[in-house]
């Protein structure tokens, strides 16, 4: 059975406080991740173990990824952004050179280019442009706000601009601060900031979506799709439910999609990104319809340790992410060594050739 | 005796203690110049030889205080030993210079003592510095020191002819350049070779209890090094010392008949030994103790030594490299004597020495004890290694005697290949025990020597003979353990090849077969190992092949079916199979067999079954010829005779005989050998008395049996082997052309137990020497067992069937050709099945009609044809009806819902639809056959006219990346299953 959409996935790049040395890598926690970059518990990536480069600070993040393995594409294309096959080879070769203003006639088209910060940012900005991801319902989360504002900086003279559905957000994080370790004393543990603690990587947030669907289930009334008007199973079919908690409409996907597509305009395209629902006309994220809907065909197991763990924590209001946190624990990160590319151009050309 | 001479010089002029050290940091350094350059070496070669050749020995050198004197000293000893290689030299050096140092140490002594007080002071501190700093470097050195040494004891002995006070003389000189930057040259001189002889003094002080032993030494190493210098002065005399030292070699236990100079020497030598004791114990013991020490420890090494330097001599200019080797070989060989005697001058010198001497005789000791350690760990080592390789000369030990002991034969296939030379394992034995006693000698004079040298012959000797015994005592138990284990190794394998023995014994037509049969016992190498008695086995193999042949005689007896005679030779040549050779030979055979087989009539099984009989390989070849064109019959019961060595019994008794028998070796063949038990269960499963057999058995018996008896286990991997050829072939061959004929017989008779019995059996054979098969045989013995009580011609007819199923498990594992397989299956109808199966599929490729289309050449590309593909996939998706059942999504929804669209799995279900593909060019074939299609319909064909940009192609189907790049235009998350040159985790990026 395949899983469903992750509650979160996302990309960071992380920037060295003591050296200008920056690292590209994807988590479905982020702030487990950063506290294993930095040394506060196992796991980091062997780049980041460097003590003298240690604390890392996670200056910006993008989210929505709708799978692992999106997350891993995007951030592979990231990392290597000269080498990457989901832009054209030309057009990277180009980029290349552009980025590095130094060139020295492209030694090797295979070597990853020195990246600077800014090289780092454009990439994402012309990664979040490009065909295979520009529909993605991703968005981006800034915590540093240098980078931010270095972000702004260059983006404004970027020619292409992002689609509009991607949001660009920035919430200060505090700089990481060394926290003395209460065992030991050392002060190579670093806090994570809160913002980025809470980052939530559960499901609460289609929580009150699950339960609507599952009391529509639980009627077991006889529906109808909403924009083709023909019968509807919402429990053996795939039917979508408007996350409006007023609005009892019900949708086909196969409807709802070509309805959303039409909306976008964008009738080359498959997989819509948003639109508007077709009985309350609440703009809905297509992200957000999918991700309750493969909660609901392949989650089981995650629906119901969303609802067992509330049940559970319920008396002590503690935040539902911190009841989903031990689940999240279970996934690995996925960290892109930053020499693939090799491996990967080769497979690339074999698709390009 | 020119150390002690310098020593007093020295002691006269008071060198400073600046000085002293100077000319030990200077004499390192000045090591590797002078040794290469023969004059520069003389000078320093006075104050350091006599240490630094015997700390040579290493570690001893380096941890003794007087490192740097040693250096030195170690030089003019190493080139003291080449000198004393050449023998006589040594000797008469050796007692002339202790004389003369005696002599002149009486008269001297006051001097020394006074002088060798300071000295010893300044050693002290100095011999820990140098300690500290230079162990390794030191060490360095040390063996050029070596070489002006050897020098040096030319000019001793010179010296000791002519006078005490030239020696004197001769050792200031010397001296005085060695420490070219000390104002005063005596001073800085003698600072050096005080320091040195007071260190290995100590040492061997400590390990030796003699104190005469000490002070002799002490004289040898004295004597070098007067020497160098005096050699550094003039030639002509280290060529008369020579010329004495051979004399002295001739008559190596010089007790006291020893010549003027050594008189004269040993007055020096008594002055010194007075001054040690009297006054400064600690300067005259450090010069005693470097000489002696130098002395000993060139002793054990001098035979190596020696030899090169005999040769040098007689090329009277010595190779600096040449001299550099030998310093170093004689240097690790020479460690474990010296210390041993710088600890025994140690302790002697302790008792008189001052409280610094103490410690630095402790100091000495823990190191030299250290050194010593290694050193004799070392020496063991080369010794032992040293024997094997160098059978007479003992003298040369070097690494590469051991190595090759070492590599001797210890794998099998040596063994095996050893017995072929055999002479080499004997020779070795020997070889190390005259290596024992050549060592043994070149040790004893050396410390005759020694003992020559010093007034106490008695005391020399016997110190000699001590670290002789303890060299031969370490030497012998690990010579001896080495030796013992090679000739036992060499019994071992003698014993185990008893072929050897036998193949001498036989004739030479016996011995060709013996040969064969030995390739035959490279297999069976692993039983002969067991231990386990091959007789046993031959009387399995023996006993299998009685019930073989009973039961064939039964079957010809009762009924004269010619099936029943064939399926024996199958089984039999299955069982030869069993040897890994014989694959490799298959093939050969394979070919002759079939024409054999094809030449063979139905009556031809009896003929074969001869055949299979037959043991040996070649005249089974030969009878099968003869037996395919003539059908001899009587043959086959005479080679089976031979394989039976058991006796000949009545009919009814050899039922009940060879059951028994047949148990009997099972039980055994079990337990000995898989392979061997594997054969004789199948023979014993064909237990049928025949009278025949026995008649015929006989006279086998009295050829092949006997060469047998002696290598057992080869008699039976032999008859194995020759089985498994004949049956090879026979079964080949009948199964091609009596196959149908089998059939139609044997269905009926076949039981069923019999086949898993044959396809036990067949399992033992094909790996042979597989764990497996052990289980396997027991069962098949079983099984055997009660099929073989009631004999019947039936049964037989069973064991044919069992034979057959055997050849199936054959097959798989060899290379037979499924015919053998297709007649146990079956019967005659489905080996002519199997024959036209293979052929049919080759028909099927034929056909096939492409449909061409004649497209624009750009549509070749991928990205010509891109734009009409990916919108056709994606309408194709779009118009995917929804699913039903929300577990199985279509690929419509799976997109929508954000999956990870799996590449290859897409393109599979893209391609089942039709207008989904891509084009590539149609090759002429596909053309030429989609026009005859036209013509046929009375079209057009299809031509393209060159530069129109069109093309005749044929559609293909998408592939993989076409529908990746697909994914990506419509940002569809898309991977690949697995990528072939990396990790699934590749596709996903």
């Amino acid at each position: 059975m395949e899983k469903p959409i992750p509650a979160f996935y996302c990309c960071y790049l992380l920037r060295s406080k003591n050296r200008k040395s920056y690292y590209i890598g994807s988590t479905p926690n982020p702030a487990r991740r950063l506290g294993q970059h930095n040394g506060s518990s196992k796991g980091g990536a062997k780049r980041t173990s460097l003590q003298t480069k240690r604390p890392w600070e996670m200056t910006c993040i993008v989210t929505g990824f709708p799978s692992k393995y999106a997350a891993l594409q995007f951030e592979w294309a990231w990392q290597n952004t000269h080498a990457t096959r989901h832009i054209d080879r030309d057009v990277r070769d180009a980029r290349v050179e552009a980025l590095q203003k130094k060139t020295k006639a492209t030694p090797s088209r295979r070597r990853r280019p020195p990246m600077s910060l800014e090289a780092r940012l454009k990439n994402l900005h012309f990664l979040l442009g490009v065909r295979s991801f520009s529909r993605w319902p991703l968005h981006v989360r800034f915590f540093a706000p240098d980078i931010f504002t270095t972000w702004e900086r260059h983006t404004a003279k970027m020619a292409s601009k992002l689609r509009a559905s991607i949001t660009i957000q920035l919430t200060p994080a505090d700089s990481p601060a060394p926290i003395a370790d209460p065992s030991t004393g050392d002060m190579t543990v670093f806090k994570i900031p809160d913002v980025i603690q809470a980052i939530p990587v559960a499901y609460e947030d289609c929580k009150p979506h699950v339960e609507k669907v599952n009391s529509l289930v639980e009627e077991q009334r006889p529906r109808s799709c909403g924009v083709c008007s023909t019968s509807l199973s919402l429990s053996s079919g795939l039917a979508l439910v408007c996350p409006v908690a007023t609005c009892r409409s019900t949708c086909h996907l196969h409807c709802l999609s070509i309805r959303f597509l039409a909306e976008e305009g964008s009738q080359d395209a498959l997989i819509p990104i948003e639109g508007t629902c077709p009985s309350c006309h609440t703009p809905l994220k297509w992200s957000t319809l999918m991700k309750e809907l493969s909660l609901r065909t392949r989650g089981q197991k995650e629906t119901e340790a969303m609802f067992k763990i509330k049940r559970r924590r319920k008396p002590d209001a503690i935040s539902e992410s911190d009841a989903m946190e031990p689940q999240e624990l279970g996934e690995e990160d996925e960290d892109l060594d930053e020499t693939w590319m090799e491996d990967v151009d080769d497979g690339e050309a074999v698709a390009t050739t | 005796m020119a150390g002690a001479t310098y020593d007093i010089v020295v002691l006269s002029s008071s060198p400073p203690d600046s000085l002293h050290v100077g000319p030990r940091a200077l004499s390192p350094a000045s090591p590797l110049e002078r040794r290469v350059a023969m004059p520069a070496s003389p000078l320093r070669s006075l104050s350091p030889p006599p240490i630094p050749k015997r700390a040579v020995a290493g570690a001893s050198l380096s941890g003794s205080r007087a490192a740097p004197v040693p250096m030195g000293v170690e030089r003019g000893f190493a080139t003291a030993r080449s000198l004393l290689a050449d023998i006589s030299i040594n000797d008469r050096g050796l007692s002339a210079i202790e004389e003369a140092l005696e002599s002149r140490r009486v008269p001297t002594g006051p001097e020394n003592t006074i002088k060798a007080s300071k000295p010893a002071r300044k050693r002290a501190t100095k011999a820990t510095a140098v300690d500290e700093d230079a162990a390794k470097p030191k060490a360095k050195p040390k063996p050029r020191g070596r070489k002006p040494k050897t020098t040096s004891a030319e000019k001793v002995t010179s010296n000791a002819s002519n006078a005490e006070a030239t020696a004197t003389t001769s050792s200031y000189f010397a001296k005085l350049p060695g420490a070219d930057v000390a104002a005063s040259t005596r001073e800085p001189a003698a600072a050096p070779p005080e320091p040195k002889p007071r260190k290995p003094r100590t040492k061997k002080a400590t390990t030796d209890n003699g104190e005469i032993q000490t002070t002799i030494k002490k004289v040898r190493v004295t004597k070098p090094r007067g020497a160098t210098k005096i050699t550094k002065k003039v030639q002509e005399k280290a060529a008369e010392v020579a010329s004495a030292h051979f004399r002295s070699r001739g008559a190596e236990h010089h007790t006291a008949g020893l010549n003027q100079p050594d008189t004269t020497v040993a007055g020096g030598q008594s002055a010194r030994v007075g001054d040690d004791t009297i006054w400064d114990v600690p300067l005259s013991p450090s010069a005693r103790s470097n000489g002696p020490p130098k002395q000993r420890p060139p002793d054990p090494d001098d035979p190596l030594d020696l030899d090169e330097a005999v040769s040098r001599r007689r090329d009277w200019t010595p190779p600096p490299d040449t001299k550099r080797q030998e310093i170093l070989t004689s240097s690790t060989g020479k460690e474990n004597k010296p210390v041993a005697e710088k600890e025994s001058f140690t302790s002697l010198l302790s008792g008189y020495s001052y409280a610094r001497m103490e410690t630095q005789s402790q100091k000495s000791a823990s190191e030299t004890a250290c050194t010593e350690v290694t050193g004799a760990m070392k020496r063991r080592r080369l010794e032992l290694l040293d024997l094997p390789n160098h059978q007479v000369a003992s003298r040369q030990a070097s690494p590469e005697k051991g190595k090759a002991p070492k590599k001797k034969p210890r794998t099998i296939t040596d063994l095996v290949t050893g017995q072929y030379a055999p002479q080499q394992p004997l020779p070795d034995s020997p070889e190390v025990s005259s290596d024992f006693f050549a060592r043994r000698t070149t040790p004893v004079p050396k410390t005759t020597k020694v003992s020559l040298n010093d007034m106490a012959d008695e005391d020399s000797t016997k110190v000699s003979k001590k670290p002789v015994r303890k060299r031969s005592t370490s030497k012998p138990a690990s010579k001896p353990g080495e030796a013992k284990g090679k000739p036992k190794k060499t019994s071992a394998k003698a014993a185990a090849k008893p072929k050897l023995v036998a193949e001498t014994l036989l004739s030479p037509a016996s011995a060709l077969s013996r040969l064969n049969r030995q390739d035959v016992l490279f297999g069976t190498s692993s039983q002969l190992a067991r231990e386990e008695s091959p007789t046993m086995v031959r009387d399995l193999q023996n006993a299998i092949r009685e019930s073989e042949q009973d039961a064939e005689l039964r079957h010809s007896l009762a009924s004269n079916d010619a099936p029943a005679f064939a399926a024996w030779p199958r089984l039999q040549r299955i069982e030869g199979r069993r040897a890994l050779w014989k694959a490799s030979s298959r093939d050969d055979e394979g070919h002759t067999l079939e024409r054999q087989s094809v030449c063979l009539p139905e009556p031809d099984r009896t003929q074969d079954f001869p055949l299979v009989i037959d043991k040996m390989p070649e005249q089974s070849d030969d009878s099968f010829l003869d037996i395919n064109d003539f059908a001899p019959p009587p043959q086959a019961p005479i080679s089976i005779s031979s394989d039976l060595s058991t006796p000949p019994s009545t009919v009814v008794d050899d039922n009940a005989v060879t059951a028994e028998a047949r148990a009997a070796i099972r039980s055994p063949c079990l337990d000995m050998d898989n392979f061997l038990s594997c054969p004789p269960p199948v023979a014993g499963s064909k237990e049928v008395a025949v009278e025949g057999h026995f008649l015929k058995s006989s006279p086998f018996r009295d050829i092949n049996d006997f060469p047998r008896d002696l290598p057992p286990s080869n008699q039976p991997v032999d008859s194995s082997f020759l089985d498994i050829n004949d049956f090879i072939l026979s079964t080949r061959t009948p199964a091609a052309n009596t196959l149908p004929t089998l059939a139609s017989t044997g269905s009926p008779k076949k039981p069923r137990d019999r086949p898993p019995k044959s396809q036990s059996a067949i399992r033992s054979r094909v790996p042979a020497s597989a764990p497996v098969r052990v289980p396997k045989k027991p069962i098949a013995h079983a099984q055997s067992s009660t099929a073989t009580s009631p004999s019947t011609p039936r049964k037989s007819q069973n064991r044919f069937h069992s034979i057959e199923a055997i050849l199936d498990s054959e097959d798989d594992e060899a290379l037979s050709p499924t015919p053998p397989r297709a007649r146990p299956l079956a019967h005659s109808p489905p080996l002519p099945l199997v024959f036209d199966t293979t052929p049919n599929p080759a028909k099927d490729t034929a056909d096939g009609l492409v449909p061409i289309y004649r497209i624009p050449e750009t549509k070749l590309t991928f990205d010509g044809i891109r734009p009409t593909l990916f919108p056709a996939l994606t309408s194709l998706i779009r118009s995917l009806p929804p699913s039903t059942d929300a577990s199985k999504p279509s690929w419509h929804e799976k997109i929508l819902m954000y999956d990870a669209i799996v590449a290859e799995d897409f393109t599979a279900f893209l391609n089942t639809h039709d207008h989904i593909h891509t084009y590539k060019r149609a090759t002429q074939k596909q053309i030429k056959a989609w026009n005859k299609e036209l013509r046929a319909r009375r079209e057009e064909e299809m031509k393209v006219v060159e530069g129109e940009g069109m093309v005749l192609a044929v559609e293909k189907e998408i592939e993989a990346y076409m529908v990746q790049k697909w994914c990506e235009e419509m940002s569809v998350c898309c991977v690949f299953k697995e990528r072939k040159n990396g990790g699934a985790r590749k596709g996903l990026y």
